[in-house]
């Protein structure tokens, strides 16, 4: 599975989610699969996109925030895996590309190439709701739970290497604007 | 946080608070200065006024209670005017210091 069919099947699933994407290539495939203005792209912020979505879905206990990571990106955060589990917001799901390289720097190996596994590291810091789908078909249904159930949750999917088609659009102020904007207006009632 | 803390945050104040334009507080207790007694402490401690200056995050150093009274509204105020972080350093002679 690529992280696009990946990111595809999420699209066209969401409403009035907030999805928060790491910097390069999970932003990129996001822009170009379904930009809107819920969307919060962390074009800098290396690592931190877990802990942006973290705080977002703290702040705003009434709205659904999906993260999308890579596995580069959260290994250099482990421990907001912890504090994910510790905060455990019901309204929060982090979704992990693995595709077991630093794609963006030339695609050197991370250690989930080797031993680590991320979903265990995420049962290990206290998450219970760590979901590993397989295929397309598996994952639809992951994104339906976490659209859907309380979390906090993580889902582990081990995508194909490769980088994102396409160029980004760094108006870094103008998304962040535009997103603000978005989510001061949004009042959908609890997580919906 | 400790001005060791600042040090671990600076690629994320760097690229997403001052990049994004995110105001944001910082209180840091300024170790490695006056009366430290960890040497792990000194280099960061002696180089935060100067990581805060680089990364253009305004930042004050009250002395005393009435020093931090006067100054904190305005500084407050001062990160969600400009919209970018600000930092109270808060020396060892305001806050007590830690006793090794």
């Amino acid at each position: 599975m690529t992280r696009a069919t990946a990111t595809r099947l999420l699209v066209q699933r969401l409403r009035h989610e907030v999805v928060v994407s790491t910097l390069g290539q999970a932003t990129l495939d996001l822009q170009r699969l379904g930009d809107r203005p819920l969307n919060c792209y962390t074009f800098g912020a290396m690592g931190q996109c877990s802990s942006v979505g973290l705080g977002i879905a703290l702040a705003r206990p009434d709205l659904r925030v999906v993260c999308l990571d890579g596995d580069g990106s959260l290994l250099m955060n482990l421990g907001s895996l912890c504090t994910i589990a510790t905060t455990a917001p019901r309204n929060y799901a982090l979704v992990v590309w693995d595709n077991e390289v630093h794609q963006t720097t030339g695609g050197q190996p991370t250690a989930t190439a080797f031993r680590s596994s991320l979903a265990a590291i995420a049962r290990g810091a206290g998450i219970e709701k760590v979901l590993e789908p397989r295929d397309e078909t598996e994952l639809g249904g992951a994104y339906d739970r976490i659209l859907s159930e309380d979390g906090p949750f993580v889902v582990h999917v081990k995508v194909e290497k490769g980088r994102a088609e396409g160029k980004l659009d760094r108006d870094v102020i103008g998304y962040k604007l535009r997103f603000m904007r978005a989510v001061a207006t949004l009042r959908p009632g609890p997580a919906a | 946080m400790q001005n060791s803390g600042l040090g671990n945050c600076v690629n994320t104040l760097g690229s997403l608070n001052v990049a994004s334009q995110v105001p944001v507080v910082l209180v840091i207790s300024h170790r490695g200065d006056l009366a430290e007694f960890n040497p792990a402490q000194v280099p960061v401690g002696q180089a935060v006024e100067r990581i805060l200056d680089a990364l253009d995050i305004r930042h004050v150093m009250p002395r005393s209670v009435a020093d931090l009274e006067a100054q904190a509204d305005g500084l407050i105020k001062l990160a969600y005017t400009r919209s970018l972080p600000v930092a109270f350093l808060l020396p060892a002679e305001l806050t007590g210091g830690k006793l090794g």
